[in-house]
């Protein structure tokens, strides 16, 4: 079913699309990352795709391939019923040069998946409007899903914070009543990483 | 005392008005599930909100990394805790779509039955817990009754109440009990019963309605660009429902409605999932009637299947194969595949990635709740206070599944 | 790596399941097929041992040569809608490990269900009086039966009768404790005995499910590479006195090693479990240049020398003490000794590894300034023609 829209990707961006593979029923395009929005934007607007229903970001390590990570997104048209799998490998095996363009801007169901993939992996989404940890805390060291982290390491409990609050952005550093007193000026250290 | 007659600008008199910072959250009592909600106020009017979730994190998808396949299922029933039996067969199906096999029938419609149990149970507690978080107690002890209903068959079926671990790749953990279909028969007419009741109680309720109607509204488009599925998606009008569109186990013999809304707002929610409930009650109906009694619940295959007790302890050939099965796990071929069932809360996708051993290389959950609660801030920006709740009840986070 | 030939001779090949692999002279088709990476199921066949073909897990069917008619046997089969035995042919099946290659042979392995019915009735017979030992079996985990039954049978038992009981426990020797319920004759422990340690003291009784080896009367399995019988043995039936009950072997990881027993430098395993960084056991690896398959029973078990009767932890003057303690009582002692290097003098030991006694020269020449070097070392041992050195200091091998 959604062959015809691998085919379509493959003549739109010929050598972009890197390859193409069909397994267990799903059909996978591998992008170039550097086209990833670019696709991301004509599988959602060709009216021949459809793909508006965002489905998933997440992404995969496999730290003997060079580029070591895998990012995946799965797509799914209302219209048409078809699915895809968008992938596009970035990053060296010191997980540098993680970064691909954010889909928020595409579909905005893709705000909260790509925080979570940060969080789990450290891929940065450029462009992306508040990329900030979601299911860790803001001190926690480390990208937990990335296979060199190990399972059954432990972090040190976080001491109990006094007021100020990175995580609250997109507020700033206040939290409670600003009115009256003007609160802390705790000074955070770097984010982790 | 200053002379009440002092000359004083108008601005003098105003009370500095700042905005104010709420923190709901992340114990709030009208909120299930442990998320803080930080609003930014002007008066009761919310200008800003940053939902933030994470609270119930337990490194699922790095959990499943380190055992056999088999074992990633007391893990799956604790992403969804208030209907565990559709993750399990979400899984199960996951996996078995990766080894190519297909369970039996009567496993097909067993799956169905018990899954469709879960989903009513998952619209009972959502709904019920909306109205108790708007003041409405006694609808939520009626659908705690009627769950009680579905509880009593899952413990005579599984064992256990809440977290069955039931599921196994290529078929059931045990097979349906003799008074499988007898409790189920019985039970589903007093369990309509009070599904009955909860709705007198609720839907001639001006409160209750004033609270819902018109609250919290989503358009098709934005549900979808959302990731939203399942009854958040269907109250805006779009008929997904993964048991239609790609139907699986034995769904497209089955005769049943997808009901959607119209308005997407808190009331279409709620009445998506009552109606969701009848149709559950019709398929289970069906699956009564056409299921097999008798009849293989496993696959046959002893690279997947673990072999009865009494031949494990009795034959060496028993013994290898539970051996091989425990200690190594079921071999799932080489690849990657995305997998999709219909949660309770909507799609509920599986993406997981084999090296052909017997552990999983990657699990990645797509939990449908995720999406919903992600798209909470845009809802409750620009409402007011009270209006969190019922929206935010209406999403129905489940901590387990959102923050994985 | 063997030497290449002066000249190339002419490449000669077979033909496995349409795979071309390549062979040479006297080369069987197990060996052919070793060599190109494709494992042909086999109990008793050892690239290092010679050839007994007695398991028949090796059988593959060979496809005649063109124009000529295929060797048929007769046989009975059952016909589920006959309810009755018809006769039927079918192609005679050679074992792999002794059939010898000639150029353009096709052969047919994983393709052919024959050779697949006849792989899982062999894997049947030999489970047909195996107890039900598992759980309490030390191979578990890593036993031939056990993968084969997988992979090839897949049955459950048809056979409801008593299985026939033979000792179990039997002490051999020092190291070896033997089941004969486990056993299925493969011989090659009895191989390993008389061809690597050139003391056949092992030898095979009765025959038949009767069968069972045995220790030549009035001796013990006591020569130098008893625990060699325990590693080839593809099943639980013999097993290390050292090892049993020890460990499981999921658990264990592998490490590669060097046996640090003699100059030969044995290359090995070392099973570890890295949930109490204990080592368990070594287990030779293949190196055709020093130790081919094998290695001495002193070398297994030096595996201990890793954490048994060895200072673990720092001690100052004799207390216990931290590593950061002991760090800086030796900075404090050393310290200032440069101007006066005859007042230090430096012991490096034959025991340690090329590189430590590296640093450790280094350290003393350039911080210390030390002078005076002296290497400890090991005295000579006893030595054997196989692989035992007099010499017992392993760095020498390198
Ligand atoms: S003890 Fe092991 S190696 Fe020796 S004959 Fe029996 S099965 Fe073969
Ligand atoms: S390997 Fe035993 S007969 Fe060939």
């Amino acid at each position: 079913m959604s062959q015809k829209v691998l085919e379509l990707l493959k003549a739109q961006f010929g050598s972009k699309i890197l390859e193409t593979s069909s397994q267990f029923g799903d059909d996978t395009a591998v992008v170039e990352p550097s086209a990833w929005r670019e696709v991301a934007q004509f599988l959602r607007d060709d009216s021949r795709c459809a793909m508006n229903m965002f489905t998933d970001i997440t992404a995969v390590d496999y730290p003997d391939r060079d580029p070591r990570f895998e990012v995946v997104c799965h797509l799914r048209s209302f219209d048409k019923g078809h699915r895809i799998r968008m992938k596009a490998r970035i990053g060296d095996e010191y997980a540098d040069g993680l970064e691909i363009a954010s889909l928020v801007p595409v579909w905005e169901g893709a705000n909260w998946f790509e925080r979570e993939c940060y969080d789990m992996f450290g891929v940065r989404f450029v462009g992306h409007p508040d990329l900030r940890r979601i299911l860790m805390y803001e001190e926690f060291k480390g990208h937990p899903l990335r296979k060199d982290y190990p399972a059954q390491q432990t972090q040190p409990l976080v001491q109990y914070r006094e007021g100020v609050l990175d995580k609250l952005a997109p507020f700033g550093a206040d939290e409670g009543m600003p009115f009256g007193r003007q609160t802390h000026d705790i000074s955070r250290n770097e984010e982790a990483n | 005392m200053e002379p009440l007659d002092e000359e004083l600008e108008e601005s003098a008199l105003e009370l500095p008005s700042e905005p104010m910072q709420l923190n709901m959250g992340p114990a709030h009592p009208a909120m299930h599930g442990t998320v803080r909600i930080v609003l930014e106020l002007s008066g009761e009017t919310i200008t800003k909100a940053d939902v933030q979730i994470g609270y119930l994190h337990r490194g699922f998808e790095k959990m499943c990394e380190r055992g056999t396949w088999t074992q990633c299922f007391p893990y799956v029933d604790r992403l969804n805790y208030v209907s565990p039996m559709l993750n399990n067969v979400g899984f199960a199906l996951a996996v078995e779509k990766m080894l190519g096999v297909t369970v039996p029938e009567r496993c097909q419609y067993y799956r169905v039955a018990l899954g469709e149990l879960a989903r009513i149970c998952d619209h009972l507690v959502c709904n019920g817990a909306m109205a108790m978080e708007l003041g409405a107690f006694t609808p939520f002890l009626y659908c705690a009754r009627a769950r009680e209903i579905i509880w009593d068959i899952f413990e005579e079926e599984t064992g256990a109440r809440v977290t069955h671990s039931f599921g196994r790749v290529g078929g059931m953990a045990r097979p349906p009990t003799a008074m499988f279909k007898d409790m189920v028969r019985s039970g589903l007419p007093r369990l309509l019963f009070m599904v009955g009741e909860t709705e007198k109680l609720l839907l001639k309720n001006r409160i209750f309605l004033d609270r819902l109607e018109g609250v919290g509204r989503v358009s098709k488009e934005t549900a979808f660009a959302l990731g939203w599925t399942g009854p958040t998606l269907r109250s805006t009008g779009a008929a997904y429902d993964v048991r239609r569109a790609h139907p699986y186990l034995v769904y497209d013999r089955m005769e049943f409605d997808v009901p959607v809304g119209s308005a997407g707002d808190n009331y279409d929610r709620f009445m998506c999932r009552q109606e969701e409930i009848r149709q559950s009650v019709r398929i289970l109906e069906q699956v009564l009637d056409q299921m097999p009694d008798s009849g293989p619940v496993n696959i046959d295959d002893p690279r997947i299947v673990l072999p009865p007790k009494e031949e494990v302890y009795t034959t060496i050939e028993g013994t290898i194969q539970h051996f091989k099965i425990v200690m190594e796990g079921v071999k799932v071929p080489a690849g990657e595949c995305y997998s999709y069932t219909e949660a309770g809360n909507g799609e509920l996708g599986f993406y997981l990635v084999s090296d052909g051993s017997g552990t999983p290389y990657r699990v990645r959950i797509r939990p449908p709740c995720f999406a919903a609660v992600a798209g909470l801030q845009q809802l409750i920006e620009g409402a007011m206070i009270p209006d969190v709740i019922p929206t935010f009840g209406s999403m129905n986070m489940i901590g387990g599944e959102c923050d994985h | 790596m063997s030497n290449p030939a002066p000249t190339a001779p002419p490449k000669m090949t077979i033909k496995l399941d349409g795979r071309e692999i390549p062979f040479e002279k006297g080369d069987t088709i197990i060996r052919a097929a070793h060599k190109a990476g494709i494992d042909i199921p086999h109990y008793c066949w050892h690239p290092g041992l010679s050839v007994a073909a007695n398991c028949r897990m090796c059988l593959v069917e060979v496809l005649p040569p063109p124009g000529r008619p295929a060797m048929q046997l007769d046989i009975l089969r059952w016909d589920p809608a006959k309810k009755e035995y018809v006769p039927q042919k079918k192609p005679k099946l050679l074992p792999a490990c002794q059939q010898e290659c000639t150029p353009g042979m096709e052969i047919l392995s994983e393709s052919s269900a024959h050779v697949d019915e006849a792989r899982g009735a062999v894997q049947e017979l030999l489970l047909l009086n195996h107890p039900v030992d598992c759980p309490i079996c030390d191979q578990a985990g890593e036993c031939r039966l056990q993968d084969y039954w997988l992979e090839h049978s897949r049955k459950s038992k048809r056979m409801h009768e008593e299985p026939i009981h033979k000792p179990k426990g039997q002490v051999f020797g020092p190291t070896i404790v033997y089941d004969a319920e486990r056993c299925i004759v493969c011989t090659r422990c009895v191989r390993v005995s008389a061809e690597i340690a050139k003391d056949p003291v092992l030898s095979i009784r009765e025959r038949g499910n009767l069968g069972e080896v045995v220790v030549a009367p009035g001796r013990e399995l006591d020569h130098d590479y008893t625990l060699m019988t325990e590693h080839v043995c593809p099943v639980g039936a013999l097993t290390s006195a050292d090892f049993r009950f020890k460990a499981r072997v999921w658990f264990l990881r592998s490490a590669r090693t060097i046996c640090q027993g003699c100059a030969t430098g044995c290359n090995a395993f070392l099973d570890y479990d890295p949930r109490n960084n204990t080592p368990y056991r070594h287990r030779p690896r293949d190196n055709q240049e020093v130790n081919k398959y094998w290695m001495c029973d002193e070398g297994m078990l030096s595996y201990k020398n890793a954490t048994e009767k060895r200072q673990t932890s720092a001690l100052v003057g004799g207390d216990d003490a931290t590593l950061a303690e002991a760090l800086s009582a030796a900075k404090e002692q050393l310290q200032g000794l440069r101007d006066d290097p005859e007042r230090v003098a430096v012991i490096l030991s034959a025991e340690h590894s090329v590189e430590d006694n590296f640093a450790m020269l280094t350290l003393a020449r350039t911080y210390v300034g030390a002078t005076d070097f002296f290497v400890s070392g090991k005295p000579l041992g006893r030595g054997d023609a196989i692989l035992m050195a007099e010499d017992k200091i392993q760095i020498r091998a390198a």
